[in-house]
């Protein structure tokens, strides 16, 4: 399974990617949730017949029958809600290099593209010209009014759906994450985890997004979102200042036992895994660990949630919970082993 | 009696629990309902922007490269304001 590029700036950047996605849709069909399956496998082979060969980006990826539907939702390349039991039909994923097009996901297309760090334009500009093309195969609909409608009307007018992934480790572990979701929601902002909520098990990663659509332009709208961000690459940095201050040696010892253990544990908790990638960030930030240590510990983060092991272990989550956090732990050792002997310094060598 | 969309027959009622509407058609049988709604929810009813969002991206990008440019060229850095302006050259926006 290819992992997102984003991964090589964990340990490195606090925004570690940018992405853009446009809903469009075509009249006369009805969107999901009011499409019968019959109809919504044939407008994925419409939309498949109609790009195909046009652009790499239109390569196709998965579908609703996909066996590795778990892996690609844990490793963040497709959205959690495809595998939503309450919201079944067809769906098709068309994906090269972090753009693509997902059709059936709500809207009747939502064409996106993934950048690395913090590049809300390129990401735009790249999911643009993908559009660019689409449009000049399937009739997508305008409103005069409206603007681009879509399935949601809280979608509508540009059809945009901006977000910038955050890695927010010293926040979390200097217990600043509270009320995220409040503060965000007076600056007409939105935050959330990268698979739904915001849990502890999620490594420190948040996905920031806006609110507004319509009456706005799409350049606004990544404006105000990189302005948002700013304030939470400065509060990062603040925490990981603070944490180095008042509790340094504490903090570069649970770096130091971090580097060691994920290489050696016999079992790995995801949330236990997920607090040793924030610690291992951090240290990397501050100089006392590699950032592949960190990226690393990511890496296996990614590749070890609770579903793809159960697909894996050919089990059902949550039954056999032990035995997955065997799993994790020999995924993990298989990952970090090389490169988690190598050099560690010490907390006042940074 | 809530308003029906004769394209796919959703009623604007089942459309506003769901969150989502049924077809393109509903936009137009339940304009002045999802007016209200967009109003209330987002500030407008209206669309604004007026070139693509290919152009937009493009121009926000030169936007911010002009002002890097000014800052390298606040600082002195003739090196870096160089590269900036070559890379405005080549800028298709």
């Amino acid at each position: 399974m290819n992992l997102p590029e984003w991964i090589d700036g964990v340990g490195v950047d606090t925004v570690l990617c940018s992405r853009a996605r446009l809903a469009r849709n075509l009249s006369g069909v009805p969107f999901r949730g009011a499409i019968s399956p019959q109809e919504g496998r044939r407008f994925c082979e419409r939309v498949l017949d109609a790009l195909r060969g046009m652009h790499p980006a239109f390569s196709p990826l998965a579908d609703e029958t996909s066996e590795e539907l778990p892996d690609l939702v844990e490793a963040m390349r497709l959205p959690g809600n495809l595998m939503d039991p309450q919201d079944p039909g067809p769906w098709l994923a068309l994906e090269d290099s972090g753009r693509g097009v997902l059709a059936l996901d709500g809207d009747h297309l939502r064409i996106w593209a993934r950048t690395r760090g913090q590049s809300l334009p390129e990401a735009l500009e790249m999911a643009g010209s993908l559009e660019v093309l689409v449009r000049e195969v399937m009739p997508v609909v305008r409103d005069q009014q409206f603007g681009w409608i879509t399935a949601s009307p809280l979608d509508a007018g540009t059809g945009l759906r901006a977000s910038l992934l955050l890695h927010l480790p010293a926040l979390c572990i200097a217990g600043r994450t509270t009320g995220f979701p409040e503060a965000m929601d007076a600056l007409g902002h939105a935050i959330r985890g990268p698979w739904g909520a915001i849990a502890e098990d999620d490594a420190g990663l948040f996905l920031l997004t806006h609110k507004r659509t319509l009456g706005v332009s799409e350049a606004e709208i990544l404006d105000g979102l990189e302005r948002v961000a700013s304030i939470f690459v400065r509060e990062e940095e603040n925490a990981r200042r603070c944490l180095l201050q008042e509790w340094g040696s504490e903090l570069g010892d649970a770096v130091a036992r971090s580097a060691s253990l994920l290489g050696s544990t016999r079992l790995l908790s995801r949330r236990e895994l997920s607090a040793r990638v924030r610690l291992l960030s951090v240290g990397a930030r501050l100089g006392w660990v590699e950032p592949g240590q960190a990226r690393d510990a990511m890496e296996a983060h990614l590749r070890t949630g609770n579903r793809t092991l159960a697909r894996m272990a050919g089990s059902v989550a949550g039954e056999l919970e032990g035995d997955l956090d065997e799993w994790r732990a020999r995924t993990t050792a298989n990952i970090v082993g090389p490169h988690h002997q190598s050099r560690q310094s010490r907390p006042e060598d940074a | 009696m809530s308003r029906i969309c004769p394209d796919c027959g959703r009623s604007w009622e089942d459309a506003r629990s769901k969150g989502r509407l049924g077809c393109t058609g509903c936009w137009n049988a339940f304009r002045t309902e999802l007016s209200s709604l967009l109003v209330e929810s987002q500030g407008a009813d209206r669309h604004v922007s007026g070139n693509g969002p290919l152009d937009q991206a493009r121009g926000l990008r030169k936007l911010r490269l002009e002002t890097r440019l000014q800052e390298a060229l606040s600082h002195e850095d003739y090196t870096e304001a160089g590269r900036l302006r070559d890379l405005l050259r080549e800028d298709p926006a």
